[in-house]
């Protein structure tokens, strides 16, 4: 077993993972000692009803809240500046988020460029934000991307490219599990992201660089809760325990892959989103067998090693098939998930594929972490063998 | 079904590493560092190598290297009026768990109007402390990544601070330091550690998943190394994944709580001066022997992380080998193992056992089995 014993670990301060937690939310912004907050969220949770607990309960205690429900999936630079501007008209001393990953990516923009006076077309880039940063508090409402412990923020430039701001200032000061905000979710979005949070868990223990043992004992736990609950969420969509699980295992998840990076199944999605918009966790899915797959040959010890994790108790003959095992139960998992299948059914022809292979070969920074090396034909390949 | 989990929010293990804490200070945005440690550690040349780190990065640096081994109040309030005397904007503390722990405490008083016995308890510190970073030289206390730290009082009963404020910003994991440990003091802190992640994964009050997976693979680390070190002590690879078991164990149980191995061990120090880690590996072996009928399925699970590559047929021969594992490690740790040896006296046996049932009592509650006084005298007994 190789272990990297060199590694610089970074992640979110204190988390708590509590059903009906956001309900306290003015106790926590207190501790944080915010009177003043600005909420960040979607206008699906908005309609939904799904943040108007959380704003009486805000209310309740005392605080001025004002709330910026416009955030958009893939957030454009120029929303994110809207909410920014919200924050100083209301004078905000502590960001909320709540929602997916695009309102958590947004939250942690705004708490950086109010507490710090700096341009958002300054900091692309790794390291390039200045703190301090006001008090963010971030509240996950998928199981999920892990934006709650990553030091990622992606937005989306107006001349369409996606750019991130990476800086340990992005990691907020509470994450907040709260599995009652999950039971609403439809079971595709359920299925979507939580292959999306198991594809942060595997890509994080086979990545080439930066994988250690932190990472690697995270990413095992994640897993295991993933597969573990997985079809108890979508079978009982208001099983709190499982939805409890499923949050905590898509952060756990999210620790391990702000640690050690994510890979090809990551790299081959991006296209997908970008091109046909197929939702983030959706384009993961769709390419992930076929990769697991194209992987065998250099991550079999890994991937026999995950096995346990999803099965768990299995004995198994040897590594081969351990890791046929782990690869089986990954393509049976995502073969009985209610969402697409094909490339072909979310829009992609014959086609698209020149154009998909040359876009996720550009996303170089994620392929060279993947435990093999990806070539042009393999990438076709791979979308040829989904299509 | 709700907990919170607190984390360190910045590791850095490297062989090495020590030559980057000025940096860290800097990034930190401290100027002036009061390094925190004992004798021992200055002797080892360890002192005067951090402080040249820290001064090549531009900090200036005071020392205070008299701490003592269970630190008491008046160690902690004589280096809080060096740092105080300094200006001191930062505190580094190195060395085992008595440094970490009274460098937390200095940091957090540095600014702070309150007096040090104000804080005992739970979340009683106010205010901020200043820039904190721990460098342990044993694997371990783990103190580098909890939030509380344990000290002496002028009657010589141990106090415990709980406070938020106390988790350091940076914890830096330098196996260099750690390869001329003793092989006793080897033994004992490694022992150590793994009574944290066994604790903390047979947590009556506050197990939870997070702890469960970083327990689960602290064990593994703890349970492949620990021989490895102690019959080569100059293994530096063996040496890294000790250090990080031992973090890893950290994080567990701060965040799940530690129960009777603990408990039991608590007044082995306070009485006697038996070293932490030896006090816990003297009891852990019978503790987790009694426990056996209330965790064996905890034990079966855990067999899987210290016995990798084994397979059992079923959970209860999973648990007894469990459990004749753990008997074998502490066999071969070369460390004494009665009391009496250790100038325990018989009569003292029913005083403790009553001090933990009852003194201790959050500790028993955290235990997978429950404990009474009779039962507590036994396993003195039967290691007497």
């Amino acid at each position: 077993m190789t272990i990297m014993s060199t590694f610089t670990f970074e992640t979110t301060p204190r988390v708590i993972c509590e059903v009906d937690g956001a309900l306290r939310l003015g106790a926590l912004c207190r501790e944080l000692n915010a009177e003043r907050v600005l909420l960040v969220s979607d206008p699906g949770l908005h309609r939904a009803g799904l943040l108007d607990a959380p704003l009486q309960a805000l209310r309740d205690s005392g605080l001025q809240v004002t709330l910026y429900s416009d955030v958009q999936a893939d957030p454009p630079a120029a929303s994110v500046q809207e909410a920014v501007d919200a924050a100083r008209a209301c004078r905000a001393q502590a960001v909320i988020g709540l929602g997916g990953g695009s309102s958590l990516d947004t939250a942690k923009l705004v708490a950086l460029l109010c507490g710090q006076e700096q341009r958002l077309e300054d900091i692309y880039g790794i390291n390039l934000a200045k703190g301090p940063r006001l008090p963010l508090i971030q509240v996950p409402t998928t199981a999920g991307t892990g934006s709650e412990v990553t030091a990622v923020a992606i937005v989306t430039t107006p001349s369409h490219e996606k750019k991130g701001v990476v800086s340990p200032l992005l990691y907020p000061d509470i994450a907040l599990l709260d599995a009652r905000l999950t039971v609403g979710l439809p079971p595709a979005v359920s299925a979507m992201t939580g292959i999306d949070a198991m594809v942060h868990a595997i890509e994080a223990y086979t990545s080439a660089h930066k994988k250690n043992v932190l990472s690697d004992g995270l990413a095992v736990q994640a897993l295991k809760l993933l597969a573990a609950n997985m079809d108890r969420v979508l079978a009982e969509p208001g099983d709190l325990s499982a939805r409890s699980d499923m949050l905590v295992g898509s952060m756990l998840a999210g620790m391990a892959f702000a640690n050690a990076p994510v890979a090809a199944v990551h790299a081959l999605a991006y296209p997908l989103g970008g091109h046909f918009h197929v939702p983030h966790g959706l384009s993961n899915a769709l390419v992930l067998v076929p990769v697991l797959n194209f992987n065998r040959p250099a991550a079999q010890a890994l991937y026999a090693q995950l096995a346990a994790a999803v099965l768990p108790g299995q004995r198994f003959a040897s590594d081969a098939e351990a890791c046929d095992a782990f690869i089986g139960f990954m393509t049976e998992l995502v073969a009985r998930m209610p969402f697409a299948q094909r490339l072909s059914d979310v829009g992609v022809t014959v086609e698209d594929l020149d154009r998909l292979t040359t876009d996720a070969l550009k996303v170089e920074r994620l392929l060279i972490n993947n435990p093999r090396p990806v070539t042009r034909d393999d990438i076709h390949g791979i979308y040829a063998s989904v299509l | 079904m709700s907990y919170e989990f607190r984390s360190v929010p910045r590791i850095v293990c490297e062989a090495g590493a020590m030559q980057g804490v000025g940096q860290a200070f800097e990034q930190l945005g401290a100027r002036r560092v009061l390094l925190v440690c004992d004798p021992g550690i200055v002797r080892l040349g360890f002192t005067a190598q951090a402080q040249s780190a820290l001064e090549a990065a531009g900090c200036a640096v005071a020392v205070f290297d008299q701490v003592t081994p269970d630190p008491s109040t008046a160690v902690v309030e004589a280096a809080t009026a060096q740092a105080q005397a300094f200006k001191a904007d930062g505190v580094l503390g190195l060395g085992g768990g008595s440094s970490l722990d009274a460098a937390k405490l200095v940091a957090l008083l540095i600014n702070s109007e309150q007096p040090l016995e104000a804080l005992y308890g739970t979340d009683k510190a106010r205010g901020q402390r200043v820039p904190l970073v721990l460098m342990p030289t044993t694997a371990g206390t783990g103190s580098e990544v909890t939030w509380v730290s344990v000290i002496t009082d002028p009657q010589q009963r141990k106090q415990a601070v709980y406070s938020a404020q106390l988790m350091p910003d940076v914890a830096i994991l330098d196996p260099l330091l750690t390869l001329g440990l003793p092989a006793h003091v080897t033994a004992a802190t490694g022992l150590d550690a793994m009574v944290h992640a066994i604790e903390a994964y047979t947590s009556r009050t506050r197990k939870n998943p997070i702890a469960d997976g970083l327990a689960t693979a602290a064990l593994t680390l703890l349970g492949c190394n620990l021989r490895k070190v102690l019959a080569d002590g100059q293994d530096v690879a063996a040496r890294t994944a000790m250090l990080q078991g031992s973090l890893m164990a950290g994080m567990a149980f701060v965040n799940a709580s530690v129960a009777a191995i603990h408990g039991l061990a608590y007044p082995l120090g306070a009485r006697f001066h038996i070293p932490h880690g030896h006090a816990n590996a003297l009891v852990m072996a019978p503790v987790i022997r009694f426990n056996l009928v209330e965790a064996q399925r905890e034990y079966a699970e855990l067999a899987a992380y210290l016995l990798p590559g084994e397979y059992f047929a079923d959970e209860s021969e999973a648990a007894e080998a469990f459990v004749r594992a753990i008997e074998a490690l502490v066999n071969d740790s070369g460390l004494e193992r009665r009391l009496s040896a250790l100038k325990v006296d018989e009569a003292s046996l029913p005083l403790m056992a009553t001090e933990v049932a009852v003194g201790i009592r959050r500790l028993i509650d955290s235990n997978p089995r429950d404990m009474t006084a009779q039962e507590i005298e036994a396993i003195y007994r039967s290691i007497f």
